[in-house]
């Protein structure tokens, strides 16, 4: 993969022709991180790979601290849960649940691809064994593996810009993203809908293989956190399981901040409160 | 009426002949129902026991809950469905279960497994669950905590009876429920799937561990009667309605079910055999019987007796001493079966190999239905009968005066040889010469005594034949599919699956096991549980990480491959699928599916893969639950460098395997172990000692029958000749000598029915092996018992021709001693006017 992460005919030049081009890019980043994200229409110019970058820092910074409730939703019942979470890069992760009762202090460290849990009512930790890594996520529509693969948007996938659309008057910037062939994705592909002026996205499609709609992310309420704006209400649709839904709220935000090593540690894990 | 008369008395006249006539018909009477009623026992008792091990006879779930145990799919109205059951008077008796799958966790390790949460007052009553604890207790009653694991599970995760273990789920509103729970026992089952995949708990601990209060995801029950099951289950399912689902224990272990289902088959294709046997041994001693008495009727002809009035006597004989011999046959039949049938045969007394799996009864007990009694005698009834007719026939269509004239012709032949044997020193062989002078002399009788032995001897060696042309087939199909005669793998690899066990290094290790004799074929293989997803499904399965060049040396999968391809050379994330694996996935050719292993070290590995193709062997477990990727592709999975996790080894024949085993283990280094095939395949193992038990069983009975056939043919033949001896000894041949020329016959008639028979045995299973038995349209198709096709082909073997014929020999010997002294005791004058 070079550089800019952009496959297919065309792109064969190579490096050189896109070192430079990465360069003025990051600075452009740079750039667009000291001024808040101010609307400028420069976009249009990017690739679609970059489009995904910039979604996918916006979204998480170089480490980030979340507090999210999150409501999953079923034919049969409802239940809501609160947490922290803790993220650094794409590789570690530290989620803490802080309710409801049952389930307060109940923590997932994700180092790499491993996913550990801690139990506190057995005082326990454990490895999620690969058996259960398309499980759901506290019975959520996310499994463990989407959990895991957080963040992997850009190095699973080639991007492909689709068209432009116009979303509630909104320019908009619908992306294809294909599976690398040797990623471990199940997903068939996905489309994403990014706000053109910031990259904010609107929305998600989930496919598989053979181009069925498994699960639509909707995002809204955009709030500002210190230096940059992002959606707080995820809702993520089953499409297969009707009735089925998790919404997600981002409570509070920031981004970041220096994060030791030391908290993504099994001792960390399981220390609570 | 005068010609029953008639009948009765010649009969009584006569009974020595009657009374062999009869014993010929019971015998084989008896033996063919004591047979049936004990392929029958067996059949019912592999039956019972399956079903009483785990399952029940038919389990009542939620709709869709056996493919997908998610708590949508529980019962919605348990109490509805206890009331059926407890108003049905079909059903024995019934308990309540959960079964989910769960996270079980020791202090160092943790395993993903199915939880059955039991009612222990009631599941005693359904299985024989708690007849396998092999350490600590069952559960009881009262007990709220605790939890019950296999002997290998407990290996695995190195725990014993009061350690603790971590059970973790999802409940039913998405969260993770965990417990501990003290291990309060360990079962020994006896078979690895339920030794390392199954924990057991009370019921309500499982409810409270997943949040759903009082209720069930399924009923086991039992029936009274086996028979009844399928009107139970139509009856429960219109009761019930369509949000429940009933499940059979056919469907529940089809891979048993066809196991038993092939069994009928086979014993009913073996019971066939024996019917003819026994009715070719009866329509011999009947044949004989009227044949000789040629004389009788040319001298009733001579009187003026009609033709028809003779036969209509025969017919009437046959029929009275067909009557007898079944009523005989029928007593002694039930008698035997009925007493065994109360005992019980305990068939781990005639095989020593024969392993059952613990709290199982290897005990049959024979029980003929009244169905099955009624053809029994009605064939052998039919057959009694009918075949006294054409002798009848056959012997008053002669000339009277020439019936009479040619038994009297023999004899003015011969009396003037005896007189002049005697006046010389007797040589040593001139009983034997005698002997076979004698029996061309007379050769209708010399035919038929040598066509019963010949029977006789076909018949066993056909079924010998049939036996072992399935062994070798069922173990050549197993074997070549998957497992190869042996496998080597580090020791403890074969109870974790887990790349931690793996060879490092193995080109050394290949090249030794390649160059020790008998081996054809060293594949290196990668072997693992895995997660395989697609986008909508994933489920679990085993992955084989194969060498494309080197697996053929030792398997045929690539022949197996129904869509697309198999894996080559040049592959790196290609994947085969079993097909029923890719039905489950919803994959088809072209399409990704990501497989989640657990890599060296405890990482997760994961890998996408493109379907290349689909796998269809017909062997349930190889398509249902296998995906085969490269070698290199398994090795980056599981990040092993150039290591492997086991080496499959194909031998040039069966017979290698102990001498093969023994060099291996010699050559390998010690922490290797060499694994055959009988381990692999334990299914495919004890199906053959089953079966084995079963023919030996079978063969004891039908070689009685062929003896006794035999001795009353042989007794027949001689008894008929008292005149003739009486002549003999009369003009002044000692008793001895009589003995010693009867006997001299005898053995001369042995090896030549023997011999006959062995040529005409060899030539109906030689020709069956070339063109196979289909048994296909008795049992449906067979997909289930790795290897076996439900076509089978006999095969001839030397070594059992030879234990069969020499075992009839000596039988046919021993049987003929008690006519040549009955006969030699006989006083001269009585001889000769009772002829």
């Amino acid at each position: 993969m070079n550089a800019c992460g952009v496959r297919g005919p065309g792109s064969g030049v190579g490096s050189q022709k896109c070192g430079p081009r990465t360069g003025t890019l990051i600075a452009a980043a740079l750039v667009f991180l000291l001024m808040g994200f101010s609307s400028v229409a420069w976009g249009q110019e990017l690739t679609a790979t970059e489009m995904v970058r910039r979604y996918d820092r916006l979204l998480r910074g170089d480490t980030n601290q979340w507090q999210i409730e999150m409501v999953v939703k079923t034919p049969r019942w409802e239940r809501s849960y609160r947490m922290n979470s803790w993220m650094v890069g794409e590789r570690k992760t530290l989620i803490r649940v802080l309710a409801p009762k049952k389930s307060e202090g109940q923590g997932f460290l994700k180092l790499e691809y491993s996913l550990w849990m801690y139990l506190p009512t057995v005082e326990r930790t454990i490895m999620i064994p690969p058996s259960m890594m398309l499980q759901d996520f506290l019975g959520s529509d996310f499994s463990y593996d989407d959990l895991v693969k957080a963040g992997r948007a850009v190095d699973d996938y080639t991007h492909r810009l689709l068209r432009e659309e116009s979303v509630e008057g909104t320019k908009t910037w619908v992306i294809e993203l294909t599976p690398k062939p040797e990623a471990p994705v199940v997903y068939g592909k996905l489309i994403l809908w990014l706000r053109a002026s910031d990259y904010i996205p609107l929305r998600q499609e989930f496919y598989d293989e053979s181009g069925t709609l498994l699960k639509t992310m909707h995002f809204s309420g955009v709030r500002q956190f210190n230096d940059r704006a992002i959606p707080t209400r995820w809702h993520l649709v089953n499409e297969i399981k009707k009735g089925n839904s998790t919404e997600m709220t981002v409570l509070e935000a920031k981004f970041n901040l220096p994060l030791r090593d030391e908290l993504f540690t099994q001792r960390t894990l399981e220390r609570y409160p | 009426m005068i010609f029953w008369k008639i009948a009765l008395r010649n009969l009584w006249r006569n009974s020595r002949r009657s009374l062999i006539t009869v014993t010929t018909i019971a015998v084989g009477l008896a033996g063919v129902i004591f047979l049936w009623g004990y392929i029958d026992g067996t059949n019912r008792q592999m039956v019972t026991n399956i079903t009483r091990f785990l399952s029940g006879a038919l389990q009542v779930q939620g709709r869709g809950y056996l493919d997908e145990m998610s708590f949508d799919n529980f019962l919605e109205d348990g109490p509805a469905v206890e009331t059926l059951l407890r108003d049905d008077p079909a059903v024995d008796r019934f308990t309540p279960r959960i079964v989910f799958p769960v996270l079980l966790s020791s202090r160092t390790k943790s395993r993903g497994l199915l939880a059955m949460g039991i009612d222990p007052a009631s599941e005693t009553g359904v299985t024989t669950l708690h007849r396998t604890v092999a350490e600590g207790r069952f559960l009881a009653s009262g007990d709220t905590s605790g939890i019950l694991v296999g002997q290998e599970l407990a290996e695995s995760l190195k725990v014993r009876p009061g350690d603790e273990l971590v059970i973790l789920a999802q409940t039913a509103y998405g969260t993770l429920g965990s417990t501990k729970a003290p291990i309060i026992g360990i079962l020994r089952t006896g078979t690895k799937e339920v030794d390392l995949n199954f924990a057991f708990l009370p019921l309500r601990a499982m409810q409270e561990l997943l949040e759903v209060e009082q209720r069930v995801s399924t009923y086991a029950l039992t029936v009274k009667e086996q028979a009844e099951l399928t009107a139970l289950t139509r009856r429960l399912e219109s009761g019930l309605g369509d949000r429940v689902e009933l499940i059979t224990w056919r469907q529940l272990m089809p891979s048993i079910a066809e196991e038993i289902r092939f069994h009928e088959a086979l014993a009913y294709f073996i019971l066939a055999v024996v019917f003819v046997v026994v009715g070719a041994g009866i329509v011999n001693t009947i044949f004989m019987g009227v044949w000789e008495r040629g004389r009788e009727f040319g001298i009733m002809q001579a009187l003026g007796t009609a033709r028809g009035q003779i036969v209509r006597v025969v017919a009437y004989e046959s029929l009275i001493l067909a009557v007898a011999g079944t009523i005989a046959g029928s007593a002694l039949g039930l008698l035997v079966t009925g007493y065994y049938g109360r005992q019980g045969i305990d068939l781990s007394r005639y095989a020593e190999g024969i392993k059952m799996m613990a709290g199982l009864s290897p005990v049959v007990f024979p029980e003929i239905g009244a169905g099955h009694l009624v053809f029994a005698v009605a064939v052998v009834f039919v057959v009694s009968t009918l075949a006294a007719l054409y002798p009848a026939l056959m012997a008053t269509r002669l000339d009277p005066i020439a019936a009479i004239q040619q038994q009297r012709a023999i004899r003015a032949k011969r009396s003037p040889r005896r007189l002049r044997s005697s006046s010389r020193p007797i040589r040593r062989w001139v009983f034997a010469a005698m002997g076979t002078r004698n029996l061309f002399r007379n050769p209708r009788r010399s035919l038929i005594t040598v066509s019963g032995i010949a029977f006789g001897m076909a018949g066993i060696f056909f079924l010998w034949a049939l036996a072992e042309g399935y062994y070798q087939q069922i173990i050549e199909n197993a074997t070549g599919y998957e497992t190869g005669h042996l496998q080597l793998s580090r020791a403890g690899f074969r109870q974790e699956l887990t790349p931690d066990y793996s060879i490092q290094e193995p080109e050394a290790l290949l090249a030794r096991a390649r160059e020790l004799p008998g081996v054809v074929g060293v594949a290196p293989r990668i072997f693992t549980q895995a997660l395989l997803g697609t986008g909508r499904k994933s489920t679990g399965g085993f992955l084989y990480g194969i060498d494309a060049v080197q697996e053929p040396s030792v398997t045929r999968l690539s022949t197996a491959v129904g869509q697309g391809r198999f894996l080559t050379a040049s592959d790196r994330n290609a994947i085969v699928l079993g097909t029923r694996l890719a039905d489950k996935l919803k994959a088809k050719l072209g399409e990704k599916v990501v497989v989640y292993a657990q890599a060296s070290g405890g990482d997760l590995g994961a890998g996408a893969y493109r379907v290349v193709g689909i796998l269809e062997s017909g062997i349930f477990n190889l398509d249902a639950y296998y995906a085969f990727i490269p070698l290199v592709g398994a090795q980056q999975l599981l990040s092993l460098d150039r290591g492997i996790t086991m080496v499959a080894v194909r031998l040039a024949n069966r017979w290698q395997l102990p001498k093969a085993t023994i060099a291996l283990r010699g050559a390998l280094p010690a922490d290797i172990e060499v694994v055959p095939w009988q381990s692999l395949l334990p299914i495919v193992t004890q199906t053959i000692e089953l079966l084995n038990v079963m023919l030996q069983i079978i063969l004891l009975v039908v070689f009685v029958i062929v003896a006794m056939g035999v001795m009353n043919t042989i007794l027949m033949s001689t008894l008929e000749r008292t005149r003739e001896i009486g002549i003999m000894m009369a003009v002044g041949t000692r008793r001895g000598q009589v003995a010693k020329q009867v006997f001299a016959e005898s053995c001369f008639l042995a090896i030549l029915g023997v011999a006959v028979g062995a040529v005409v045995g060899s030539a109906i299973a030689f020709s069956a092996g070339l063109r196979g038995i289909d048994l296909r349209p008795y049992m449906g198709q067979i997909t289930a018992v790795p290897g076996f096709t439900g076509i089978l082909r006999p095969v001839v073997l030397p070594e059992t021709l030879a234990i069969t014929a020499l075992w009839l020999f000596v039988i046919s010997l021993v049987v003929s001693v008690y006519p040549a002294w009955r006969i030699s005791r006989l006083d001269p004058v009585d001889a000769i006017g009772r002829g």
